[in-house]
C-alpha cells in the first residue's frame, strides 16, 4: 500500500465503486464520493480518522515498534513480530483499548508507551486495515511504461485510430487533460467510467449510439437511440423529439450506428503492450 | 383465508422433512410444485418448476395483484447483539431494504429475508404476517440470499454474521448463534440449507485475508455441528502443497457464500468455493490455493471432503466460482449418469460426474477469453499469468461471465440458461508489497466498448454447446443493462416456470415480454424504494385454488 515503489507515482483520486456485475472494484470517476451511507463508505471511513493522530501514531510506530513489526505494521520474512494488519487483536481493538491491555500484559518484550501514543498507534493500525480492507480507497502506483513511438505507429498502422481520430484535431491536449490510466480507459473503452452516456441530455454524447428505423412504409427516421428492446425502440430524432415505435420481429428495421465500434472491434486484438504504448504516445499530445 | 387459518396452514409445515407433510418436500419437488421449500426449490439447483398454468401463450395477460412494501423499520418482532454506544464495524443499519432474496414458499406463505430483516407475506394477499428486524453490529450490507426452513423453524443469516432461527409462524427469534467474527470483516450473504437436522451456513468476506468455512447446526438447538474449512489448516494435510506456507494458506481466503445443492441418493452436498485472497496480489500464495474456487463435495453428516474439482487454480481475477452447481440426472453417450454442472464467473462451462469429481466437459461459454491458456488434462482452466493485474494495467476479457444470480436447467429441453456477459475490464495492481494484504488491486471499466454483450445464453448440458443466445438489447446498455440484465434474470432464477417457456429465442421474448408488461404498469412508481410484486394469471384455476401466481422482486 504504502511501499510505493518505482518512478512517477500517478494518484488517481477514486470514487466509491458500487458493486456492479462486471468490474466493480476501482474507479477513475474524479467525482467526489456518493451512494451509499456514510458508514459504508471507505472513502468516509478513512477520512474518519484524525490525520494528525495517524501521523503521529505512524513515527511512534517507526520508532518503538517497526523493527519487529516493519514500518507498514505487516512484518515478513525479515521480521520477527507478526502481521498487525491481519491481526485478530487489533482488528478487535476498539480505540486502542484493547491494544494498551496487551502492551500492558501480554506483549513481549514490555514497550514503553504513553497512553496517548497508544491511542495514536492504534488509529494509525486501524488507518493502515481500513485502507488495505477497502478497495474503493486505493490509489494507483501507475507508471508509464509504454514506447510513445511505437504507440504512434499503432496508432497510425496496425490500430487504425487514425481513421476516426487526430492528434491536431479531437485528441488535441488529450495528454495534459487525462493521466495515464485515464488515458488507457479512453483508449480500451472509448470512455471514462462505467457509462457511454445516455443521449438523454440535451447535447448527446459523442458515444451515444444512432439509430435508424425503417417502417414497413419505407419512411425513416433516425436519432439518438435511447431504449432498444425486443418490443419496442425509442429515438430521440434531430429536432429534439423522442419517438417511439413496437417492434415485432424485425419490423420496424433499427439499423444501428455505434461510434465506438472502433473501440469494440480492437478490444479481442490488443495487446498489453500496444495499450501501454497508445497511452505513452497520447500522453505527449499536450 | 382470515389470518388463523393462516397461521394454522404455516402449522402444518412445522414438522421435520423426514416427515414432512402434506405441502413441501425438498426431496420430492414434483409431489409439491406448488412449494418452494429451499433456496433453489429443491435440493437440485435446476429451479426447475412443472407447474404449467402460467406459460408462453397467457404470460402477456398478467396483471398485479399486490404489492407489499418492504420497510427498514423496526419489525413486529427483534434481535440483535448491538448495543447502545457500541461501535460499528465495517457497515451499520441501512435506512432502505434491498432484497436479493429468493422467497421460500410454503402452505401459501411467502418467507424472504433482506439484510438485517425477515419477512412472512401472505402469498395470496400480500398482507404481512410478520416482519423481524436484527440491530447490527455492522459488516457490509451488500446483500441477504433469503432464508432456510426445517419444519416450523426459519433461519437467516445476518450481515454482521449471526444465524437467527425464527419461529415460523410468529417470527419470535428462538435463538442466534455468531458463526463468523464481524470485526475481521466478514459478512454473510447465503440462505441456510437445511439437509436433514443441519441448517448449512456459509459466509463471506474477502476484504481483508481471512478464511472461509462451511458449518452445520442442529435446527432445534443451534449446536454447532461441523466446521469445514475452505483451505487447510496445516502444512502437510491434503491440498496444502498448493500454498507456500501455513500463514498464506490460513489467510487464503475461500469463502462459501453460495447456497450449495445436495443429493440426497450419494448423501453429498456441493459447495461452489470464493476466490483466494489476496485478491488480485498473488504474489504470496503461489500454487492452485486448494480449495478455493473449486467445486467440493462433503458428506453433510461429518462435513468431510468426498471430492474435490477446483473450476479456478489459482485464481487471480476475483473470479469466485460461487454460481450455482446445478444437479442433473442425464445421459453420456447413451448411458445414465449422476452429473453437476456450474457455469463458473471465469467464462467455463464445467460438466463433471458428481459421484466422483472427474471431468466430463470443460469449454467456455462466452466467445472471447484472454485470461486462460487452456484446459489441462485434468479439465481445468490454465491460469495465463500475462494477464495478472499489473501496476500499468492488464486488459481481461470476461470480465464477469456471469455471477451469483442463479441459473435455470429444464429437464425437458436438457439446455442450462445462464445469464452472461461479454465486458471487458484494465486490471492494476495497487499492493506490491512483498506481503499484499486484502484486494491488493482492481479493475477499471465494463463500461463503453468495455461492457460488451449481454445474453441469455442455452447451453447443452452434454456439450456445454450453445444451443441459442439472446441478446439483452437497450439503448442505454451501458448505464442501464445491469439493471434490466438481472432483472431478466432475477425473473428465471425466482420463477422456475420461466425456464420452462425459455425452449426457443422466440419464447425468452415472451418472457421479456411480460418484463416489459410489468414495467410499464409500475412506470409511475419512481421512488427507489423495493418491493415485491405478484402478479396473477388470468389462467385457470387449479392449484392456489383461485389464482396462478408469478412471484418477482425487483427494485425500483
Amino acid at each position: 500500500m504504502h511501499a510505493r515503489i518505482g518512478r512517477s507515482i500517478v494518484r488517481v483520486p477514486i470514487a466509491v465503486a458500487v458493486a456492479c456485475l462486471c468490474l466493480p472494484a476501482l474507479s477513475l470517476s474524479a467525482q467526489p464520493p456518493g451512494g451509499r451511507g456514510a458508514v459504508d463508505s471507505g472513502v468516509e471511513r478513512l477520512r474518519a480518522f484524525d490525520p494528525a493522530a495517524v501521523e503521529r501514531g505512524r513515527s511512534v510506530f517507526g520508532e518503538k515498534c517497526s523493527s519487529c513489526h516493519r514500518q507498514n505494521a505487516r512484518g515478513g520474512e525479515d521480521f520477527s513480530g507478526p502481521d498487525l494488519i491481519r491481526s485478530v487483536l487489533v482488528l478487535q481493538d476498539v480505540n486502542g483499548q484493547q491494544i494498551a491491555a496487551h502492551l500492558r500484559t501480554g506483549h513481549k518484550p514490555l514497550i514503553a508507551l504513553a497512553a496517548s501514543e497508544i491511542t495514536d498507534v492504534g488509529a494509525f493500525l486501524h488507518r493502515e486495515i481500513t485502507y488495505a480492507a477497502e478497495r474503493t480507497n486505493y490509489q494507483l502506483q501507475y507508471a508509464m511504461t509504454g514506447n510513445a513511438k511505437a504507440g504512434e505507429t499503432y496508432f497510425n498502422g496496425a490500430g487504425g485510430c487514425n481513421k476516426c481520430h487526430s492528434p491536431t484535431g479531437d485528441l488535441k491536449g488529450i495528454g495534459s487533460r487525462n493521466d495515464g490510466p485515464r488515458l488507457q480507459a479512453l483508449i480500451a473503452f472509448g470512455t471514462i467510467g462505467g457509462g457511454r452516456g445516455r443521449g438523454e441530455a440535451a447535447a448527446p454524447s459523442r458515444t451515444a449510439r444512432r439509430a435508424t428505423v425503417t417502417l414497413a412504409s419505407g419512411e425513416t427516421f433516425s436519432g439518438v437511440l435511447l431504449r432498444l428492446t425486443d418490443f419496442d425502440v425509442t429515438i430521440r430524432d434531430d429536432d429534439g423529439k423522442p419517438r417511439s415505435w413496437l417492434r415485432s420481429g424485425n419490423v420496424p428495421k433499427v439499423t444501428i450506428v455505434d461510434p465506438l465500434q472502433g473501440h469494440i472491434d480492437l478490444l479481442p486484438k490488443y495487446t498489453d503492450a500496444a495499450i501501454h504504448d497508445l497511452a505513452a504516445y497520447l500522453a505527449t499530445l499536450k | 383465508m382470515n389470518k388463523m387459518s393462516m397461521l394454522l396452514a404455516v402449522c402444518s409445515v412445522a414438522l421435520p422433512i423426514a416427515l414432512l407433510a402434506q405441502r413441501s418436500d425438498p426431496l420430492q419437488p414434483a409431489r409439491y410444485p406448488e412449494a418452494w421449500p429451499t433456496h433453489y426449490g429443491d435440493y437440485s439447483g435446476r429451479r426447475y418448476s412443472p407447474l404449467a398454468q402460467i406459460n408462453a401463450a397467457n404470460v402477456k395477460t398478467l396483471s398485479l395483484a399486490w404489492t407489499y412494501r418492504a420497510t427498514a423499520q423496526e419489525g413486529d418482532t427483534s434481535g440483535g447483539e448491538y448495543h447502545a454506544g457500541d461501535p460499528y464495524y465495517w457497515g451499520g443499519p441501512q435506512a432502505t431494504v434491498t432484497i436479493k432474496a429468493t422467497p421460500l414458499v410454503a402452505n401459501g406463505v411467502l418467507y424472504f429475508a433482506a439484510p438485517d430483516h425477515a419477512y412472512a407475506i401472505d402469498a395470496r394477499t400480500g398482507r404481512a404476517i410478520w416482519h423481524y428486524f436484527w440491530r447490527t453490529r455492522g459488516g457490509i450490507h451488500i446483500g441477504n440470499r433469503g432464508v432456510g426452513m426445517y419444519g416450523n423453524l426459519l433461519f437467516f443469516e445476518t450481515p454482521d454474521c449471526y444465524l437467527v432461527s425464527l419461529d415460523a409462524a410468529t417470527g419470535k427469534e428462538r435463538w442466534h448463534k455468531e458463526i463468523a467474527d464481524v470485526r475481521q470483516q466478514y459478512f454473510c450473504t447465503p440462505a441456510p440449507i437445511v439437509i436433514g437436522r443441519h441448517v448449512i451456513v456459509g459466509i463471506g468476506g474477502d476484504s481483508l485475508d481471512v478464511q472461509g468455512y462451511l458449518e452445520s447446526y442442529e435446527p432445534e438447538s443451534g449446536e454447532r455441528q461441523w466446521r469445514w474449512y475452505t483451505t487447510p489448516q496445516k502444512m502437510g494435510e491434503p491440498g496444502s502443497e498448493t500454498w507456500p506456507d501455513a500463514y498464506s494458506m490460513t489467510h487464503g481466503g475461500g469463502m462459501t457464500w453460495l447456497p450449495p445443492t445436495y443429493d440426497p441418493d450419494l448423501n453429498l452436498l456441493y459447495i461452489p468455493t470464493g476466490n483466494p485472497n489476496p485478491v488480485f496480489a498473488p504474489r504470496s500464495r503461489k500454487g492452485d490455493n486448494l480449495f478455493t474456487c473449486a467445486l467440493v463435495a462433503l458428506n453433510p453428516d461429518t462435513g468431510k471432503m468426498a471430492w474435490y474439482f477446483q473450476t479456478s487454480p489459482h485464481d487471480t481475477h476475483d473470479w469466485d466460482s460461487a454460481q450455482v452447481p446445478v444437479l442433473i440426472d442425464g445421459q453420456i453417450d447413451g448411458r445414465p449418469r449422476k452429473l453437476v454442472a456450474q457455469a463458473a464467473r471465469n467464462g467455463y462451462y464445467f460438466l463433471l460426474d458428481r459421484t466422483n469429481g472427474k471431468s466430463i466437459q470443460t469449454v467456455p461459454y462466452v466467445d472471447f477469453m484472454n485470461w486462460s491458456l487452456g484446459v489441462n488434462d485434468k479439465g481445468q482452466p490454465i491460469n495465463n499469468p500475462a494477464k495478472d493485474a499489473t501496476v500499468d494495467g492488464t486488459l481481461v476479457s470476461p470480465g464477469s461471465a456471469t455471477n451469483w444470480p442463479p441459473p435455470s436447467f429444464s429437464p425437458k429441453t436438457g439446455l442450462l440458461y445462464v445469464g452472461t456477459s461479454q465486458s471487458y475490464g484494465l486490471q492494476y495492481l495497487t499492493d506490491t508489497d512483498e506481503r499484499p494484504e486484502g484486494y491488493g488491486g482492481g479493475a477499471v471499466g465494463g463500461g463503453g466498448a468495455g461492457g460488451r454483450e449481454a445474453y441469455i445464453k442455452a447451453l447443452d448440458y452434454r456439450t456445454g454447446k450453445v444451443r441459442w443466445r439472446h441478446p439483452l438489447t437497450d439503448g442505454r446498455r451501458s448505464a442501464v443493462r445491469r439493471r434490466r440484465f438481472s432483472k431478466f434474470r432475477r425473473v428465471r432464477s425466482i420463477d422456475g416456470r420461466s425456464a420452462l417457456a425459455c425452449r426457443t429465442p422466440r419464447d425468452a421474448v415472451e418472457r421479456a415480454d411480460h418484463v416489459h408488461a410489468r414495467r410499464a404498469a409500475v412506470r409511475g412508481d419512481r421512488r427507489r424504494r423495493f418491493v415485491v410484486r405478484v402478479h396473477a394469471g388470468a389462467v385457470k384455476p387449479t392449484q392456489w385454488k383461485s389464482r396462478a401466481f408469478l412471484i418477482i422482486i425487483d427494485r425500483y
